[in-house]
């Protein structure tokens, strides 16, 4: 069973009063483990399809389904649980809490899962991306690579079934931004995560498992690498 | 625990982060519910005394005859050639101010000479203490300055002396003192002839001889009031459309006491209208709570987003911001009960005076801050 499959999944949007079709019909399916990348120019509809992935928005017609678990209906405290239990999310812009440390930023899913032995599961997830001993800065003491690295230890604290990254490597030049995308391919394959990225970077499509190409809200291309 | 460690992250390290903001916040809700605190408790200090002190003195007797301006005394012979049984006490009812102190307190001339037997006879079901104003007279040393015929006098010119008055023992005054007294903007020196219990925490009044008080305000061949004691039958009602029916236009009888309990409305009222105005103070701290509330909101609205993504639910969020307002609103509230006493002590005096220059005399009691004041 995919981890996340979207099924005939459509979207609209009301921009300026005009109804935008940002998604239309797309089929995908995301095994557990697999590394997979949506590229496309921007306004393809990359960025809808992970907030529909990640249980933040819900389709016009057809299915999304995380784990096995259909999105649609589903009232906002079971999508909360879904997102706390089985998703991990990571941002261009590496969105961190500046008024926390960096230890308190990676707690930050566990705490909200009601889990009492957070730090020494924050302390071990830094140690995956290489961040031992920065547990106590506060992000804006941090590099890029760094902040986008502590995003990513956030994003696996809970041990999450699927990642979804959108553009992270956006904000990175591009030798910290190709050590990113290979400490994500790392990752997925050392704690069989799959990782759904949508990205402009060709060197994350080399990467990765499967290469979704998306052209005006339409899946054009499925290629496996 | 995980959900304190949240709560002390988010929203009560951003208090310490930012002192001034936060200070400013509790300082405007600590000030709007001081000032309702302290409105309440100044109410209760200015009006709590209020043990109706023109009713001092007032006995068992169940009937009173009024009229706007006051009565004729004339009227009291009207009513006495009534057939009917009736006991009669006409009153004189002013103020004076007791010079040495500045005290305001009620003036309450009764007829002495024709009543006193009966004041030191009763005992009405009130509580109302039995007073013998001819005790003071019995050796009284009558006005020796003025008058040097003293084996002429008797007790009851004692009574009738303009000079004599009868004060609560609350007064703190002995037999034989003299006291100066302001009435009716004419200063005069009067001697205490007696002293009588105050009715049940009452203040003291200050009694003379309805004659001599007719004198001293300014009010001869009139009295304030004429006080009756009627039979037990027929009832009360029936007693009022008789003498009503006696009694001139404009005249009217009502039950005694009637004036107190509409002055008790009078005052319930006065305290409600500075209540609800004292409220507008708590809905300013309100509006400050909310204000700081959706400051915060506002401000982390991407803090709120990113704690939405990685699990946190709308309920969550939403009582972290009830909490942070309830946190707020409490410090307030403990910053507001010292400074609501510190402010009540200022306002009961004003108070105090309003209440007194509008409704009836009262002297303030002593600020309480009771549980329901601070629970209010």
């Amino acid at each position: 069973m995919p981890i996340l499959s979207l099924e005939n999944v459509t979207k609209d949007y009301d921009s300026d009063g005009q109804l935008v079709r940002a998604l239309d019909g797309v089929t995908l399916a995301v095994e557990t483990g697999q590394f997979v990348t949506l590229v496309g120019r921007s306004g393809c509809g990359k960025s809808t399809l992970l907030n529909l992935a990640g249980g933040m928005d819900f389709p016009l017609t057809g299915e999304v389904k995380i784990d096995g678990v259909s999105t649609t209906g589903l009232p906002d405290a079971a999508l909360t649980r879904i997102r706390r239990e089985k998703v991990g999310f990571i941002f261009q812009s590496f969105q961190l809490l500046y008024t926390l440390s960096v230890f308190e930023n990676v707690e930050l899913p566990l705490l909200l899962a009601g889990r009492g032995d957070a730090r020494n599961t924050a302390r071990e997830r830094l140690a995956w991306v290489e961040l031992e001993g920065l547990g106590d800065r506060l992000p804006h003491q941090l590099s890029g690579g760094q902040m986008q690295r502590v995003a990513i230890a956030r994003a696996l604290v809970h041990s999450p079934k699927i990642i979804l990254a959108d553009e992270p490597t956006g904000n990175l030049d591009s030798v910290t931004g190709n050590v990113i995308l290979a400490l994500l391919k790392r990752l997925t394959r050392e704690r069989g995560v799959a990782l759904l990225m949508a990205t402009h970077s060709a060197e994350a499509a080399d990467l990765a498992d499967i290469v979704v190409r998306m052209r005006d809200g339409k899946i054009q291309t499925i290629e496996h690498n | 625990m995980a959900a304190l460690r949240l709560f002390y992250r988010f929203m009560v390290r951003p208090f310490f982060r930012e002192p001034v903001r936060t200070a400013v916040t509790i300082l405007g809700i600590a000030l709007g519910v001081a000032v309702v605190l302290a409105i309440d408790l100044a109410g209760d200090a200015a009006t709590g005394s209020f043990r109706s002190s023109v009713e001092t003195l007032s006995g068992d007797n169940n009937l009173e005859i009024r009229a706007s301006g006051g009565l004729p005394e004339s009227l009291v012979g009207t009513v006495a050639q009534l057939p009917y049984a009736l006991r009669i006490s006409p009153r004189i009812e002013d103020y004076a101010v007791v010079q040495d102190t500045k005290q305001t307190l009620p003036l309450i001339g009764l007829d002495l000479v024709g009543e006193t037997a009966g004041y030191a006879d009763r005992m009405s079901g009130d509580g109302t203490p039995a007073v013998n104003f001819m005790e003071g007279c019995a050796h009284a040393d009558l006005n020796p300055a003025k008058d040097h015929d003293q084996s002429s006098k008797t007790p009851f010119d004692c009574l009738a002396d303009p000079a004599s008055v009868w004060v609560g023992s609350s007064l703190g005054r002995k037999p034989g003192e003299h006291l100066t007294l302001l009435l009716n903007d004419r200063e005069g020196d009067y001697i205490v002839r007696g002293i009588y219990p105050d009715l049940n925490g009452a203040e003291s009044a200050i009694v003379m001889d309805i004659a001599s008080a007719q004198r001293a305000v300014g009010r001869a061949g009139r009295v304030d009031r004429i006080l009756l004691k009627s039979p037990p039958s027929p009832n009360i009602d029936e007693w009022e459309q008789r003498l009503a029916a006696a009694l001139p236009a404009g005249v009217e009888v009502r039950a005694q006491g009637a004036g107190t309990n509409e002055n008790r409305q009078m005052l319930t009222a006065f305290r409600w209208n500075l209540r609800l105005l004292s409220y507008i103070s708590l809905v300013v701290g309100g509006f400050l709570i909310y204000n700081t509330i959706s400051v915060s909101v506002v401000r982390r609205r991407s803090e709120i987003g990113i704690v939405r993504a990685l699990g946190g639910s709308r309920g969550l969020v939403l009582s972290a911001f009830l909490l942070e307002s309830a946190t707020l609103g409490l410090a307030g509230t403990l910053a507001a009960l010292p400074l609501g006493r510190l402010m009540a002590g200022g306002t009961v005096k004003l108070m105090g005076l309003t209440v007194q220059a509008l409704y009836v005399s009262s002297r303030p009691a002593s600020i309480e801050l009771s549980p329901t004041s601070i629970a209010l």
